[in-house]
């Protein structure tokens, strides 16, 4: 009984780590992929819940933040697949972000906004290279594509992007 | 921006700038460990890998995927949500009945035709999926579906042959009321472009439709506020907690929804096919119990005078569970099995088939796994078909092969693929062999030019070369080949197979 109390309070400060180490960069990502603060706070929730459920399944095969940044997108991936996002009118915008101080220029805001309009597979890799800071293989392996695929994905962000801010042909997801 | 490197950093300050509040916010740390600590940790899972399905698959009926956006919240919706549906007792059946006829009047006058039939008939026989509608005779309904004198969203019914999961649903009508949005609420909202006498007004209080239109007529603003409910695809064990895979993941699922016309009681039904195998703890057992989470959803509307507003939000914390007791139907299934090669490399193959699925487990040495990566460079996937034994073709997809998730102490790479295209095919009579075909599927002349530019190491096109008129052409064929992403390719004619196996039973 001793040992099983041991293990636990082992996993929950490895949780605990967990957490104080990697909330933020995964708020961030539940966010860009959800656009939508209240909805990234509960991903990232569950996402921190499974991820203590599952530690064991942690061989330590890719590191301990590539495993973590899979299970946020699985998790993202699901509450996606509601159909609450199915029927939902689309809405895009930064406005639910908390302010930053100080606040970013027009130009960056122009920049955010165009990126959180793109398409939830043009998105995610912009967001992996640039926000978590992964190259082309990494991102690859994350999202189960080969890195030819992400780099083709990449380009097309920034077609897409590059057309937006010129205020070319608009695009919805 | 004059090169790819001020780009880059241009969008490395962006989510700097941008993403910085949210380094400001509240922990959630708090709330985490409480919640974990009310959690049974998982047991050791056995080794599994994972497959590599590209996120066309995922998306073979799940397109159209949308996105919403909220930050208020309204409090005391829950037993607003609870008593949302005080409707007369409505079967679904008769729903659809009424839907199809268009005409509301009918609708207590018509009667339910076959106790057997369920969402599956429906959804075969209104063309949404040849799948379902094949399967329908296996499918078994609930029985508790309706709830005293309301309509409830619920799960109708559901097919499960011990590999296969898919099930119906039924969501209740949403209710509007009038509501004047605070001018906080209203900054907060996104112009709809819509006809606001379009906007599908569900279910309100008598002289409410009437009002609101007046005011669309007179140009004076008006609010109105739905509450609904949505359909969650997480699959959940009895107690509410998800069934999650052996690696801690969810089984992925396709969800298809069909909106039905206002009057119809239901706003919409749905049908959520788990693609991927399901988790051991539900595969090929008798029976298991299961919920779906209906979380509320709550829609401000507000017409200003001139255009219409919206804005929607979850609402996790007012959620209901849908239930059903899950029995295997044991629908006849068989196993098939064969070797053969795959670049000059052993591979054997495993197939479960049935009229749902074609399960197949394929497993090879992990150095042909690691050729076939390799080769990989030069194509875009494969097309795996089963075919039987006089050539037609059963089921087919295609996938992007990943060794990333190969166990290095395993010596042999095996991956699951699951085909469950929606193909109009009844296996009448399981041949005694069947045709396991796999072929390369290229690239197009234009994703070659566009990867190879990509591979050459420095991204060539700069961001001043964007929108150049070559650039254009070359995403319009990108943007037509993507759109053909979604679709299982066509087997190729004159293409070599990198392998054909015989399946014995």
């Amino acid at each position: 009984m001793q040992e099983v109390r041991e293990e636990e309070e082992t996993r929950m400060e490895q949780l605990n780590r967990l957490v104080l180490l990697y909330e933020k960069d995964m708020l961030k990502l539940c966010f860009v992929y959800l656009r939508d603060m209240e909805l990234a706070r509960d991903a990232l929730q569950e996402s921190f819940l499974k991820a203590y459920r599952y530690l064991d399944s942690y061989h330590g095969d890719a590191s301990e933040k590539t495993w973590l940044t899979r299970i946020v997108i699985n998790t993202c991936k699901d509450f996606r697949r509601s159909a609450w996002f199915r029927f939902s009118r689309q809405t895009v915008s930064t406005d639910s972000l908390p302010l930053s101080v100080p606040p970013p220029d027009e130009a960056h805001m122009d920049l955010m906004a165009s990126i959180m309009k793109l398409p939830v597979k043009y998105r995610e890799v912009i967001l992996l290279k640039y926000q978590q800071g992964l190259n082309n293989r990494e991102i690859a392996e994350l999202l189960r594509l080969t890195p030819m695929a992400v780099s083709k994905r990449m380009r097309q962000a920034y077609d897409r992007l590059k057309m937006d801010l010129e205020g070319e042909a608009p695009y919805e997801e | 921006m004059k090169n790819n490197e001020n780009r880059d950093q241009m969008i490395r300050e962006t989510f700097d700038q941008c993403l910085s509040g949210i380094d400001e916010l509240p922990s959630l740390r708090p709330d985490i460990l409480r919640k974990a600590g009310t959690r049974t940790p998982a047991r050791k899972p056995v080794p599994f890998r994972r497959y590599a399905v590209p996120a066309a698959m995922a998306l073979l009926l799940c397109g159209g995927i949308l996105g919403t956006s909220g930050l208020w919240s309204t409090g005391g919706r829950e037993d607003q949500i609870r008593n949302s549906n005080l409707y007369l007792t409505q079967p679904i059946e008769t729903a659809l009945s009424m839907g199809a006829e268009q005409n509301p009047d009918e609708v207590f006058k018509m009667e339910q035709k076959d106790p057997a039939w369920n969402l599956f008939s429906w959804f075969g026989q209104e063309g949404y999926s040849p799948l379902l509608g094949r399967v329908a005779g296996k499918a078994a309904k609930v029985s508790d579906t309706m709830q005293g004198e309301a309509i409830t969203a619920h799960i109708d019914s559901y097919y499960y042959d011990g590999e296969t999961l898919i099930l119906t649903a039924a969501i209740p009508e949403y209710r509007t009321e009038e509501y004047e949005p605070s001018e906080k609420e209203r900054s907060g909202m996104k112009a709809e472009d819509m006809d606001p006498l379009d906007l599908r007004l569900g279910n309100l209080e008598s002289g409410l439709r009437e009002k609101w239109e007046e005011s669309i007529r007179n140009q004076t603003p008006m609010g109105l506020v739905m509450y609904g409910q949505e359909l969650e695809s997480y699959l959940r064990d009895k107690d509410h907690q998800v069934i999650h895979k052996e690696d801690g993941t969810n089984p992925g699922s396709c969800m298809g929804s069909i909106e039905l016309p206002e009057g119809t009681g239901y706003r919409y039904v749905s049908y959520i096919r788990y693609d991927e195998p399901l988790p051991m703890s539900v595969r090929n057992v008798e029976s298991f119990d299961i919920t779906l989470r209906v979380p509320a959803t709550v829609t401000q509307y507000y017409f200003d005078g001139e255009a219409l507003y919206s804005h929607s939000m979850y609402d996790y914390d007012r959620f209901d569970y849908i239930s059903a007791n899950v029995v295997n139907n044991h629908a006849e299934k068989h196993t098939y099995s064969g070797q053969g090669t795959l670049l000059n490399q052993e591979l054997y193959a495993n197939a479960v088939v049935s009229n749902a699925s074609v399960r197949l487990s394929l497993s090879m040495n992990p150095d042909s796994g690691n050729a076939i990566f390799r080769f990989g460079k030069d194509y875009k996937g494969l097309l795996i078909a089963v075919q039987d034994d006089r050539g037609k073709t059963l089921a087919y997809d295609w996938i992007v092969f990943n060794p990333y998730d190969h166990d290095p102490d395993d010596n042999q790479y095996s991956f699951p693929v699951t085909l469950t295209n929606d193909i109009d095919i009844v296996v009448e009579e399981f041949p005694p062999e069947m045709k396991l075909y796999i072929q390369p599927i290229h690239y197009t002349e234009a994703e070659k030019e566009s990867m190879t530019i990509q591979e050459s190491g420095n991204e060539e096109v700069s961001w001043d070369e964007w929108g150049t008129e070559e650039g254009e052409n070359i995403a319009e064929e990108e943007a037509y080949a993507e759109e053909k992403e979604d679709d299982p390719p066509e087997i190729e004619p004159g293409t070599e197979p990198f392998a054909i196996l015989t399946m014995e039973k």
